[in-house]
């Protein structure tokens, strides 16, 4: 079984999140770091200082604005996204194909 | 061997009711506003998009388990996900395997391409590639100009 931190949203603690456990990922000591500051107040901070994991090697793949993104928490930077084709579509064979249908038919 | 038909990323894929799939805005080049300050370090955009793949089978296959091991390299060239992905024809009237991976953030920090590679696991030549461009584009600020008037 595993918890998740309620400052930086990290799933894979092995202890819950009080009684002095600190989290792996942003390094809140529960009952101690949180007892004046608010989770989204710790939050803030940890983003601030760039969303660095804290205790040793992170897991495989570990992106803290994914970990973010998937508790619905805003990124802290302006993102705006736009696709754009490149080249255009080659089209062919509308016309003979109308004409080849109405022959069939 | 499995031969791949179709390897495309796009923003999303649509599943009817007979399991017929659309593609919905295929990626080629996806431009990101950036601001005076910079991303930070692996920054992504809160977009959802999908790696979709089809797969045509001959009747040898049947029944034979593969995995597709899908990775995405951002323009910064660091891994930005890796996913593996089990799958069997088993329905004798099938030639067909569909599969749709479906990833949360899109890696923005650098300008470049994002690299996605797919392979089944443990057969040679059956690696595709795909990639997309990330362009930042610097946002246009907002000049604030006297009233016009004409005469």
């Amino acid at each position: 079984m595993t918890f998740t931190c309620p400052v930086c949203f990290y799933d894979g603690l092995q202890e819950p999140a009080h009684d002095y456990n600190i989290c792996d990922c942003c390094g809140t000591e529960f009952g101690n770091d949180d007892e004046l500051l608010s989770s989204s107040a710790l939050r803030e901070r940890w983003v601030e200082k760039g969303a660095k994991w804290f205790f040793g090697e992170p897991p495989a793949n570990w992106q803290p604005w994914v970990q973010l993104l998937k508790a619905n928490v805003p990124l802290p930077y302006p993102t705006s996204v736009t696709a754009e084709g490149g080249g255009i579509v080659r089209k062919s064979g509308g016309a003979e194909t109308e004409q080849w249908i109405a022959e069939a038919s | 061997m499995p031969k791949l038909k179709i390897l495309a990323v796009c923003e999303k894929v649509i599943l009817d009711q007979q399991q017929v799939p659309s593609l919905i805005g295929i990626f080629e080049r996806m431009n990101i506003e950036v601001q005076d300050a910079p991303l930070p370090e692996n920054a992504i955009a809160p977009v959802r998009w999908s790696v979709f793949t089809l797969w045509q089978h001959t009747s040898e296959e049947k029944n034979v388990e593969y995995t597709q091991k899908t990775r995405i390299v951002g323009p910064d060239g660091k891994l930005f996900s890796e996913v593996g992905a089990k799958f069997t024809l088993e329905k004798p009237d099938e030639f067909q395997s569909k599969n749709q991976i479906e990833l949360l953030g899109l890696p923005i920090s650098t300008e470049g391409n994002v690299l996605v590679e797919v392979h089944l696991e443990g057969i040679p030549g059956s690696e595709a590639r795909y990639e997309f461009a990330i362009v930042h584009v610097q946002k246009e600020r907002n000049v604030q100009t006297g009233p016009s008037t004409v005469q």
